[in-house]
């Protein structure tokens, strides 16, 4: 008998993948974690929060103000009030909530001090056409993305804010309505409506293109 | 998309494929000029910020170390103190012989008749005087002689030192001088039997 069979013989142990935590382990930090090294010096660690959510924050504001120049400054305006707030910043609520929620004032303020987002939309409906796809089938997403753009703009402010933090900020309806300042009740039907008239306005789209000759 | 987005499409609100197509819409980046701006604010600003922190704690940090160190040291003075009056007299005697401690020890207890001394004590406090009494031979601050102690003394002493290792000899002894008119004498050792024997009863 060699030495080896000598050895009690344990049960497998399970793989590293299978086990639900160890997914867990290796996963980026928290986004309030970022917040709280930033409050204590750490600039890389806002600079990660930072490019999490800059580019939805960006579409947010350009989608509610409908006008770049404004919304950049706005994007400029909340993300100076955060780093501003850093060493009042307590983790009681997703990082998101409160960014959103400063977004949201900081533009409610704008709109106070003038009306300039009510001027024409100066935002080019998104057309350019995805590399290696059907011209036709492009064609046809590309008018869908133009009737959508149109029909978002035609929202109201409120149906279109509720949409925008869905789907830019991938809020729950409790954030949202935490973020808009109603109830869970209103931001959900606010996002029905949202939803059901830029669907209608989509199918609208692909019911002309099938009448069409 | 997360487990709280999930719970979210339960409600049957949002629509698959107004978000796909949405997706599809929102392409727009951050301007790369709007992100240096943000990021230069950022940086200036947590710098800014860490230097007042760093600025603000360092003489937080020093007043808070000294302070502890002199409430130590308090602590510690206040321990070493003897008490009239309390157990720790005898221990404090042993632990600092220091000559002036001593010396003062002894005076209180000459003078102070609530005091709580034990028979066990009575050496200590005579060497204590000797050395006080040695001391202040040099300085001029000659204390009392220690009644009780019966060699100690320039005089003759009121009561021996046999008469004053138990309470009723020593009683007996205060009687005696009352009887033979040193009611001051009397007096004076009935004070340093008060204070060596707090619990006696003297009437």
């Amino acid at each position: 008998m060699n030495a080896v069979n000598c050895l009690p013989r344990y049960p497998a142990l399970p793989r590293l993948t299978a086990v639900p935590y160890a997914s867990r382990m290796d996963r980026r930090p928290e986004d309030s974690t970022l917040m709280l090294r930033y409050r204590d010096g750490d600039v890389e660690a806002f600079e990660t929060l930072y490019r999490r959510h800059s580019d939805p924050l960006y579409r947010y504001l350009l989608r509610r103000c409908r006008h770049r120049d404004t919304a950049e400054d706005l994007f400029q305006e909340v993300w100076g009030k955060i780093v501003k707030s850093r060493a009042r910043y307590r983790p009681t609520a997703k990082f998101t909530t409160f960014l959103y929620r400063v977004a949201q004032n900081c533009f409610i303020d704008h709109l106070r001090r003038n009306r300039k987002h009510e001027a024409g939309a100066d935002i080019d409906p998104d057309t350019q056409a995805g590399p290696g796809v059907d011209p036709d089938h492009e064609a046809e997403r590309s008018l869908a993305r133009q009737r959508l753009a149109v029909a978002l703009a035609a929202l109201p402010d409120e149906q279109r804010d509720v949409f925008l933090l869905y789907e830019e900020a991938h809020l729950t309806l409790e954030q949202i309505a935490a973020v808009t300042g109603v109830n869970r009740e209103t931001a959900k039907s606010r996002l029905r409506y949202a939803v059901a008239k830029l669907k209608a306005a989509i199918k609208e789209q692909i019911a002309d293109s099938v009448e069409a000759p | 998309m997360n487990d709280e987005r999930s719970g979210l499409r339960a409600d049957d609100v949002a629509d698959p494929e107004v978000s796909a197509l949405y997706s599809e819409l929102a392409a727009e980046r951050t301007p790369a000029s709007l992100n240096e701006a943000v990021l230069r604010q950022a940086t200036r600003t947590a710098g800014r910020g860490y230097a007042r922190s760093i600025a603000w704690m360092r003489p937080m940090a020093w007043a808070a170390t000294i302070g502890l160190c002199l409430a130590i040291v308090i602590e510690l003075a206040d321990v070493a103190e003897p008490e009239i009056g309390a157990d720790g007299f005898a221990g404090a005697v042993r632990s600092k012989p220091a000559a002036p401690r001593e010396a003062a020890a002894a005076r209180e207890a000459a003078t102070i008749g609530t005091g709580a001394f034990h028979v066990t004590d009575a050496p200590l406090l005579e060497e204590a005087a000797a050395i006080a009494r040695l001391r202040g031979e040099s300085d001029g601050t000659a204390v009392r002689p220690l009644a009780g102690s019966g060699a100690v003394g320039s005089g003759p002493a009121a009561c021996s030192a046999e008469a004053t290792a138990k309470p009723e000899t020593w009683l007996d002894c205060i009687r005696a001088l009352r009887e033979a008119g040193r009611d001051a004498e009397a007096e004076e050792q009935e004070a340093l039997l008060l204070a060596a024997f707090p619990d006696f009863d003297v009437r």
